[in-house]
Parts: C-alpha cells; sequence; structure tokens
C-alpha cells in the first residue's frame, strides 16, 4: 500500500514529533495548529472550570462567619465576659437578620435534677400539635422545613418502627386501626452522636440534655448518622423564619436562630424547663399523653409512671439508655374494645 | 510489513490531531452544563403552611364551670337556682326534659343526671353518700367510679399538669377531669390533624425550588398526590 497523499502535510507538521506528548514538537518549536488546538482545549477547560466554579457568585458576604464569632472559644472554655461578648453578637446577628431585639440568655442546667420524659401512648391521637408547637418554640426553620418531632401512624399490634408511617393526611384522627408513636431526641445517657462528633460540638449537660453548640458544629453530620432515633436536623439552607413568628427569648444552647450548615434537635425546650416550665410540646398537648419531671425526686410525675407504668424504650438493644420512655395504659378506651 | 508500520503511524498521528478537538469539544459540553445546571445544585424546598397560633394554643379544651355555675339558656346564662328550688321542686328520674336538650348523657350505664346532680341544690352536685360538693369539686364525683384512672391523675399519670415540673411551684396546675371529659359524654372526640412533614420525602414535582414562606391562612391537611397510607387491610384491622 502507498502513502495517502491527503495525508502528507500532516505527516510533515508533525515531523520531529515522534515523543509520546500531544503537543507541540520535539525540538521545542511549537507549530501554529497544535498550539491552536491545544490552546482551544486549554480555554474549554478553563471555561468550564469557571462555570463549575459560578455558584459562588451567589456567595453571599452575609453567609461568612464574623471574626468575632471566628475567634469565639468553645463553649466550655469561654469565661463569664466572653460568653457575655458572645450574647451581644448574637443579639446583634438576629437583629440584622430578622429585625427584632432577642432575649438571649446561657441558661445552666439546675442541681440534683435529671429530666426524663414519659409518653403514654394510649392517648396521643396523633393531632401533631407537638410537632407545631415545637417549631413555634424554638425557631425552626419554616422553609426547608426543620422539625423536632415526628409522629408515626402505627399498626396496631406491632412496635415495629419500619412500619409507620410519617405522612398519614386523614381529615380526622385517631384512626380505629392505628396508634400513634411521636419520636424526637430521647437524650440518651449514653448517646452515639456524642461520641462521633469529631469536635466536640455536642455534649451532655448535668441534667441529661444532649445539646449543641451552633458556633462549634462544622456540618459533618456525622452525629446524624449516628443517632438511631433519627432525632437531629442538619440545615440544608438558610433558615428561613418568618420575623413576626420568632420567639424572642432564647437561650445560647437551645433556640437562637441557627444557620446554614448545623446540626440542631430536641433539647427538652431548656430555655423553658430549665427555668421550671414544661416543654412547649407537653403544653400543647389536648390530650395529656406527655409527662416530663425530675427523676430524682422520687414524687415527680414521671418517677411515679416508671414506678407504676409499663414503661419500654426504643431500639433497647443499642444500649443507648434513653430518657424517653414509651408506656400503654392497661386499657383501651371504650371505643376500641376495652372495658372501664 | 512496512504499508502496515506506515498505516499505524497515521492512525496515530490522527489522533493526536484528534484528541484536543474531542477533549474541546467535551468541555464545551461540559460548560453549558454547568450553566445550565439542569439538575439542580439547589436545597429543594417549598411552600410551608404557616400554622396558626391558634392551632397551637395551649389552653383547655373546656372551659370548666366553677362554683356558681350557670347554664346557658335561650341565649342567656341563668344560675340553676333561677328556676330550680321556688319552680320546679320535684324531679322525674330518665325522663325526657323539658329543658337542657343539649344535655345528651353518653356515659354508659352512668345514665342518670342525679347520679351526680343533686336533687335540691342544683347548684350543687351529689356524691353516692348524699354529701353535696361544690362544682369545682366535681372529680371527687368521678373519683367515685373510677377510682384508678383517678389515681393516676392524683399521680399526675392520667390527665395533664400545666405550667411547672417541680412539684413545689405556684405555677403547677393540673387540669379537672372536666376540663378534658364532657362529664355527659365523655369520650374524646377525633381531631383534625394538622399538617404533616415535608422534610422526609422530596417534594411533589410541581412545588420544587419554591423558596417561599405562606403564611397569613390557617394550615388545612390537604391531601398530598404522594400519600402513602391506604385503608387498612384485613390483615392490619385483625391484629387486635
Ligand atoms: C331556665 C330555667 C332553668 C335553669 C336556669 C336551669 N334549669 Fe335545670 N331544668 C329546667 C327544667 C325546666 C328542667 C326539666 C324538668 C322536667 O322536665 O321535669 C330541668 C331539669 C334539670 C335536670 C334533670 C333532673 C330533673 O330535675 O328533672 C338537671 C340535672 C338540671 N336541670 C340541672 C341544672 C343545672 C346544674 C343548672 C345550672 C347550671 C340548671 N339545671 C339550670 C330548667 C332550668
Ligand atoms: C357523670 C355525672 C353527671 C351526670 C350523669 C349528669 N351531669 Fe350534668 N354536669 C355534671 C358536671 C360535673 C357538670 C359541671 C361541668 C363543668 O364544670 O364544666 C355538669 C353540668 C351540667 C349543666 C350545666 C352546664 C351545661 O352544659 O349547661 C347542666 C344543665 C347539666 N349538667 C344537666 C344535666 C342533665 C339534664 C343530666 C341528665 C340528663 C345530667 N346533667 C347528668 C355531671 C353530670
Ligand atoms: C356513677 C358512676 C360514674 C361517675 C360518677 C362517673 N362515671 Fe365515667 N363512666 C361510668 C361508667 C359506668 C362508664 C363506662 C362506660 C362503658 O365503658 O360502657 C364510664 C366511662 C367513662 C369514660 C370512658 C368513656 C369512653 O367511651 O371511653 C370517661 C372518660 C369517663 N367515664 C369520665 C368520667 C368523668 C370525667 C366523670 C366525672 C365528671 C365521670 N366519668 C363520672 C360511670 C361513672
Ligand atoms: C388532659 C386531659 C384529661 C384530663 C384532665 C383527664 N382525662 Fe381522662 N382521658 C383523657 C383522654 C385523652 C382519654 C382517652 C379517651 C378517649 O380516647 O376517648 C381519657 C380517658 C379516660 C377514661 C377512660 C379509661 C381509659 O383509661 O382510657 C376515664 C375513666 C377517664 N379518662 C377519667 C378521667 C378522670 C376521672 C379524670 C379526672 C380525675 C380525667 N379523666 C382527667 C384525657 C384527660
Amino acid at each position: 500500500m502507498t502513502m495517502d497523499p491527503h495525508n502528507k502535510e500532516d505527516q510533515a507538521s508533525d515531523q520531529g514529533c515522534q515523543g509520546s506528548c500531544g503537543c507541540g514538537s520535539g525540538d521545542g518549536k511549537v507549530s501554529r495548529r497544535s498550539f491552536l488546538r491545544v490552546g482551544a482545549a486549554a480555554l474549554g477547560g478553563m471555561a468550564a472550570l469557571t462555570a463549575a466554579l459560578s455558584p459562588l457568585r451567589e456567595l453571599d458576604p452575609d453567609d461568612l462567619p464574623s471574626v468575632e464569632e471566628f475567634i469565639q472559644k468553645h463553649y466550655k472554655e469561654m469565661s463569664g465576659e466572653q460568653m457575655q461578648a458572645a450574647l451581644g453578637r448574637i443579639e446583634k446577628d438576629v437583629q440584622k437578620r430578622f429585625g427584632v431585639t432577642p432575649e438571649v440568655a446561657d441558661i445552666k442546667p439546675l442541681d440534683g435534677v435529671e429530666f426524663v420524659y414519659a409518653l403514654n401512648l394510649s392517648r396521643c391521637i396523633g393531632c401533631r400539635k407537638c410537632v407545631h408547637a415545637c417549631v413555634a418554640e424554638n425557631n425552626q426553620s419554616r422553609s426547608p422545613e426543620v422539625q423536632y418531632i415526628r409522629v408515626l401512624e402505627m399498626p396496631r399490634g406491632t412496635t415495629d418502627l419500619e412500619q409507620g408511617d410519617h405522612h398519614y393526611d386523614r381529615p380526622k384522627v385517631p384512626s380505629d386501626h392505628h396508634y400513634y408513636m411521636p419520636v424526637q431526641c430521647h437524650q440518651c445517657a449514653s448517646p452515639p452522636c456524642v461520641k462521633v462528633c469529631p469536635i466536640e460540638a455536642t455534649w451532655q449537660e448535668s441534667d441529661g440534655i444532649t445539646v449543641v453548640d451552633y458556633d462549634w458544629c462544622i456540618g459533618c453530620r456525622y452525629c446524624e448518622a449516628a443517632c438511631p432515633y433519627w432525632a437531629r436536623r442538619f440545615n440544608f439552607a438558610e433558615p428561613q423564619i418568618p420575623k413576626d413568628k420568632l420567639n424572642k427569648k432564647m437561650s445560647y444552647l437551645s433556640n437562637r436562630p441557627r444557620h446554614k450548615g448545623v446540626i440542631e434537635k430536641c433539647h427538652y425546650c431548656l430555655q423553658r424547663t430549665r427555668q421550671g416550665q414544661m416543654p412547649a410540646c407537653l403544653e400543647v398537648c389536648p390530650v395529656g399523653a406527655r409527662k416530663f419531671g425530675n427523676v430524682l425526686d422520687a414524687d415527680s410525675d414521671v418517677t411515679q409512671i416508671l414506678k407504676h407504668k409499663r414503661v419500654f424504650v426504643l431500639k433497647e438493644d443499642v444500649g443507648t439508655l434513653p430518657r424517653f420512655f414509651y408506656y400503654f395504659d392497661e386499657r383501651y378506651p371504650r371505643s376500641q374494645g376495652g372495658e372501664a | 510489513m512496512p504499508s502496515n508500520s506506515s498505516e499505524k503511524k497515521i492512525q496515530s498521528n490522527v489522533a493526536k490531531q484528534v484528541t484536543p478537538l474531542i477533549v474541546m469539544v467535551v468541555f464545551v459540553l461540559l460548560t453549558i452544563w454547568f450553566i445550565l445546571d439542569p439538575v439542580g445544585t439547589g436545597v429543594p424546598s417549598m411552600v410551608v403552611v404557616e400554622v396558626d397560633a391558634s392551632q397551637i394554643d395551649s389552653s383547655p379544651i373546656r372551659q370548666m364551670l366553677g362554683d356558681s355555675p350557670t347554664a346557658r339558656i335561650g341565649g342567656v346564662d341563668q344560675s340553676c337556682t333561677a328556676c330550680h328550688g321556688a319552680l320546679l321542686g320535684t324531679t322525674r328520674r330518665n325522663a325526657p326534659l323539658a329543658q337542657h336538650q343539649h344535655v345528651k348523657l353518653n356515659h354508659g350505664i352512668n345514665d342518670d343526671c342525679l347520679n351526680c346532680h343533686d336533687a335540691e341544690e342544683r347548684d350543687k352536685l351529689a356524691l353516692r353518700t348524699g354529701q353535696k360538693i361544690s362544682f369545682k369539686m366535681s372529680h371527687q364525683l368521678c373519683a367515685q367510679c373510677h377510682g384508678t384512672t383517678y389515681r393516676d391523675w392524683q399521680d399526675g399519670m392520667h390527665g395533664k399538669t400545666l405550667g411547672s415540673w417541680q412539684l413545689q411551684s405556684r405555677q403547677r396546675r393540673s387540669l379537672k377531669c372536666v376540663e378534658c371529659h364532657d362529664p355527659h359524654a365523655p369520650a374524646f372526640d377525633s381531631f383534625e390533624p394538622l399538617p404533616g412533614p415535608h422534610t422526609l420525602r422530596m417534594p411533589p414535582e410541581h412545588q420544587k425550588n419554591q423558596d417561599k414562606i405562606d403564611d397569613g391562612k390557617p394550615a388545612t391537611a390537604s391531601p398530598s398526590p404522594l400519600r402513602r397510607w391506604s385503608w387498612p387491610t384485613d390483615k392490619e384491622g385483625s391484629g387486635h
């Protein structure tokens, strides 16, 4: 076979480039054609890179942490003065974001108190009032939606969470064939979420509440994955809260507004409960299914329940030792075929 | 064969010239992809209907009557003694009443007005022993027949305690039986549930990427196209 005449020219221009490189010639000279070819490819690459980085255009300088926030110490290492400064900064931040002046405090645990929650599954009717009272109390993002409490509609006769449905959508509750199981943070005595945190941004306090320092959290979401109860929520976008709905009574470790990229979770309304009040989800419950109190007090509601009712915890076998107990009364109401 | 090797050479030369072009085309396509952003890098969020404050009000379901009870008759609140006593002395048990038609007893075999109301003094309730108690103490009435529930209530296991978990707190208040139960028909009505979560599943297609909060109107649970439940099957029904 003879050489194809059409290729002569190309071959000539590529003379000297016997190396493996596809670029220019081996003797250091770059021919115009190869330069243009490679140049075009490089230009295309640059364009693609720029386009890929284009979301950075939407970066709002306000999203970046302020210098004060950046140099702020870990919660446990802050002195009283430094905490005051941090609270002042948060107040200003809230003012800037929402245009309202909050009262931000750092409320400490009480001595001789260990909080426990108990929930009566024979009473709960699945009305979801607790879910929304919690959102209002704790300044959770409305869009994207963040809710600490999930209410599962469970078929009667099983406690298998896999069979629960979050999205039940009936005109009226309860359904005769189901019971309802609200799930929120269980404030475990052996919390896996705390163990996995690489930077100690979440820890258990002396009253049993596991808290998150939203300024320390780096958003790695290990804790979210570690929680067997699906109790932690991540802020995928900047939380949105209508400013007239903001709860102005805030605490550092609980319901102050969060920023994008941090984890949050139920903290038994510590801004209320550490001042003697009941959690918001309990106050709103129309059937009195929710019970809360100090388990170190022998006469408290929850101690009585632990003593007299057959309580159980979710996923006991994973060894988390929850401080959140469920119980049934001995009978179902008459409408469910029980007797008085 | 020399012709064979030169063919190979030609092929490799062609490849060398074409590669940058292919690379460029790929980059251009990538650029278009990144700019058009067809998949979307945003967080899907949706219109969230704000729940009205009245829907998460923590005041009791019922208002209890208290010490000077009144009955709403003809749109006016009148005290019991306005009619009973002077005008209406005698009482009939279990007969159709000329008044109080809105009181429909649905309390099991507890079907006599005078099981609970005092025959002579209508602004009092009466225990089995004949002892008169004020309306404010109506839980003592219930205690006679619902001993276990009453004991649970006393220990804070039934009913609801508001205000404070600290036992000695003055804010602490336990709701009375009649603040939840209608004494005449004590079973609970069903409730309209508040809207369910949106975070736990992807939003319906038409609601994607709408970053809006719609507050104002109270929320209603509207049927969603992605609803997962269906009416209970026989299997579920026979589970209890
Ligand atoms: C407008 C006048 C009026 C007022 C006010 C009134 N009642 Fe009556 N009540 C009646 C009449 C009339 C009857 C029916 C008597 C009958 O049919 O024999 C009746 C019947 C009753 C009965 C049924 C037992 C019976 O005596 O036959 C009860 C219990 C009762 N009333 C309780 C009350 C209580 C409690 C109040 C106050 C909260 C009250 N009433 C206020 C007019 C009144
Ligand atoms: C289980 C005990 C019980 C029985 C039985 C009972 N009542 Fe009552 N009734 C009460 C109590 C307790 C109150 C006070 C409720 C409150 O404080 O809200 C009350 C309140 C009332 C009132 C005033 C409030 C209203 O709804 O207007 C009337 C009238 C009344 N009862 C009539 C009757 C009549 C008539 C009957 C019989 C058909 C009857 N009751 C049977 C316990 C009873
Ligand atoms: C004279 C006895 C008696 C008194 C007093 C009494 N009850 Fe009852 N109650 C009954 C009986 C009997 C039933 C059983 C109904 C059934 O299961 O058929 C019942 C049932 C109930 C139920 C269950 C209803 C259901 O369908 O699930 C409730 C709740 C209740 N009572 C509340 C009260 C309250 C609150 C009071 C006080 C205002 C009260 N009862 C006073 C006898 C009484
Ligand atoms: C926070 C509201 C609340 C209060 C206060 C309350 N209950 Fe109940 N009670 C309920 C609910 C909810 C049920 C479930 C009833 C149903 O499903 O129809 C119930 C059920 C009952 C039953 C039916 C038996 C059972 O265990 O299911 C009785 C009897 C009863 N209550 C008596 C009382 C008595 C007596 C008092 C006062 C000492 C009282 N309740 C106070 C909410 C309340």
